[in-house]
């Protein structure tokens, strides 16, 4: 039902797809709910809610997809003017900013606590705004400044355990 | 009348603490700071406060969260009527009306005029808040896991149907919520469910990084990823004059608007799911359906700006009264608290009112304070609007990221909610890009162990009978209820379709 090209029509593909992820997603949902053991002498247990969750999720992802096949549904986008852009626009510097970010904060999960915070964090501030075009002047100050007050307020006053990886002993 | 003499007095006894007051007004300029920039919302401001709230009392912290949710929303109107960019979606209502106000000259009298309208509709949401919810839990006192288990999927039908344009995303926001919150060991039996082998989700997924990472990493993304390039934040047309010269008698003029706006918005408040934006819009519409001069709105006319301005805030503390009596959010940023309250060991109900009700009243007083400390506070903000918004928006997005991975740490000291608010602002900003709104998803990754946890004690005591959920005459109201509700949704499209038929 779905033919040719344009944004419309990539819309409505992404539709098709998320509403047949979805699908598959309520089934396996439902399926490993399904197996989770009753309580004793009841007909219900702890798989009874996420299993009901499962099938609606997958109805709803059959409904989604059928209705995109078929070219009906609501806007695609969300109203409102909520989010202005930072005004990167379509720029390889945007992608990398965006990639910077998800596989920065990714790798900041896995290294926080050998690396340490004062050196992960820094690092990915100063990648991230030299990625997004701010001088590199005031990136390196807001970096600073940011670092110590964040340090400040949540290790010296509220004593979260921020690790210090390599750097342990020396503070 | 002595019990409320009493706590009254203790609740007095203990907001006259100076450090309680020092982090209402730290918490209050934050809220400004954050509302007065564009993008980024009251409900980002509540998601980065809550790490440090875990760090509070009970009392301080749910102070914090109140005033800085009510600062936030109104100083949302600040950059929409100077650059015609709402600070929160709260405000997009109004924002072109603002906007044209300036562009007359007029921007002192549209934000001294929203101001001064917020702080009423603040007030009288607070007064029915105050009101409304020891009656409401004197009921709910009777109620048993029956009546809960159909209020709440009366709650989570609502914030299904209002969230979004479109009702098939706002459901699948809503299931998606719901799957989230079965994940860890079954508060019942202790099995483990849908933990994939890993230690870190037998607990449960912590709502704090998964609301981090969908309301302020996917803010982040969503604002990279705009194609929209070369925008630029606007020079100010012009500098802000005296605030409230003129107001008063404005106000004066409007009262009706300004009392239809506080009603509206604390009624859109108390529906699960509504929150202030749809109080605003709901208001603003209103304001020009029965105004004498609808030609003038859109030109500068600040009729509907005073009524949708009331109602914003008005719906604030509206939504406090299912959260507060039922455990019940009524929008994301009650949601947020909810689950700080269970974290505090407050946990919401009728029986809150009998064993905390100096810390209830007490809180009864934050709202009216917050709502009072926004005319100077929120002077203070129009005046240093210039300033503020030429803060370069690309370094005040990394300095949210590093808050960002270090509230996602602080809650359980493990850098895994790092990786879990990542996971959630990539999946919040695909679901973006697709429509599904947020909100429901946090309101049902909270609402779901107690639609669950109810649905199976009544299945218990109904002895498996679907029927004994109906027994009970209160039960019977509220379950019959919920199915007009869905029939009239799920009928309407059909109804719509044969309507248009020749």
């Amino acid at each position: 039902m779905t033919s040719g090209s344009g944004p419309a029509v990539r819309a409505r593909r992404a539709e098709q797809a998320f509403g047949a992820v979805l699908a598959v997603a309520g089934v396996v949902i439902a399926r490993a709910a399904a197996v989770l053991p009753a309580i004793p002498a009841q007909a219900y247990g702890p798989g009874f809610f996420p299993m009901w969750v499962g099938i609606a999720l997958a109805v709803c992802g059959v409904l989604m997809a059928g209705r995109a096949w078929l070219g009906a549904g609501g806007p695609l986008v969300s109203p409102g003017p909520s989010s202005p852009p930072l005004g990167l626009g379509p720029s390889w510097r945007g992608v990398l900013a965006i990639a910077w970010l998800v596989l920065g904060l990714g790798a900041v999960a896995l290294w926080l606590e050998v690396v340490g915070f004062l050196l992960c964090m820094p690092v990915f501030m100063l990648g991230y705004l030299w990625l997004v075009g701010e001088p590199a002047g005031r990136s390196v100050l807001t970096t600073a400044v940011a670092m110590a007050l964040v340090y400040w307020s949540f290790v010296r006053l509220l004593k979260v355990p921020l690790p210090l990886g390599w750097l342990e002993g020396t503070f | 009348m002595t019990g409320l003499g009493e706590n009254l007095l203790l609740a007095i006894g203990m907001l006259a603490d100076p450090q309680l007051l020092a982090v209402i007004l730290l918490a209050a300029v934050f809220g400004l700071f954050v509302g007065a920039i564009p993008g980024l919302t009251a409900t980002m401001a509540t998601a980065l406060l809550v790490p440090v709230t875990f760090f509070m009392p009970p009392l301080a912290a749910v102070s914090a969260i109140v005033a800085c949710t009510a600062m936030a929303i109104t100083a949302g109107d600040i950059p929409g009527c100077l650059i015609r960019m709402p600070g929160t979606p709260a405000s997009a209502a109004y924002t072109d009306e603002t906007y044209a106000m300036t562009r007359r000259g007029l921007a002192a009298q549209a934000l001294g005029s929203s101001l001064v309208s917020s702080v009423i509709g603040g007030l009288v949401g607070a007064l029915v808040l105050i009101v409304a919810a020891p009656i409401l839990a004197g009921y709910a006192l009777r109620f048993s896991s029956f009546e809960y288990f159909w209020l709440a999927v009366i709650g989570l039908s609502c914030a299904a149907l209002v969230s979004s344009s479109d009702l098939l995303r706002g459901l699948v926001a809503l299931l998606l919520g719901l799957f989230l919150s079965t994940v860890g060991m079954d508060g019942v039996t202790g099995t483990p469910r849908f933990d994939f082998g890993v230690t870190e989700l037998l607990g449960g997924l912590n709502f704090i990084p998964i609301m981090i990472g969908m309301f302020a990493v996917s803010e982040i993304l969503k604002h990279l990823a705009s194609d929209a390039a070369g925008v630029r934040v606007p020079a100010l047309a012009q500098a802000v004059g005296r605030v409230f010269a003129g107001v008063w008698s404005l106000i004066g003029r409007y009262r009706r608007n300004v009392a239809r706006g506080a009603a509206t918005g604390t009624l859109i408040g108390v529906l699960p799911g509504a929150g202030g934006d749809l109080g605003a819009w709901v208001s603003y519409a209103m304001a020009r359906r029965f105004s004498k001069t609808p030609e003038k709105f859109g030109t500068g006319h600040p009729e509907g700006v005073i009524e949708a301005g009331a109602a914003n805030n008005a719906a604030l503390s509206g939504a406090w009264v299912p959260a507060l009596v039922f455990g019940i959010p009524g929008d994301a940023i009650t949601a947020i608290a909810v689950g700080v309250l269970v974290m505090k060991g407050l946990n919401p109900g009728p029986q809150l009112f009998e064993s905390q009700a100096p810390t209830l009243y007490a809180i009864y007083l934050v709202f009216l304070l917050a709502n009072l400390a926004l005319l100077p506070l929120g002077w203070l903000a129009i005046r240093l609007a210039t300033p503020l918004l030429r803060i370069p928006r690309h370094q005040l997005s990394a300095v949210i990221l590093l808050c960002c991975v270090v509230g996602a740490f602080a809650i359980n000291n493990t850098t895994f909610d790092i990786g879990v608010m990542l996971v959630a602002g990539l999946v919040a900003f695909a679901l973006d890009r697709l429509g599904v709104p947020i909100g429901p998803i946090i309101l049902g990754l909270v609402l779901g162990p107690m639609v669950e946890r109810n649905f199976l004690t009544s299945m218990v005591i109904a002895d498996g009978r679907f029927i004994g959920f109906f027994e009970r005459p209160l039960a019977a109201v509220l379950g019959v209820a919920a199915f007009v509700i869905w029939t009239l949704v799920l009928a309407r499209p059909l109804w719509t379709r044969r309507r248009r038929r020749p």
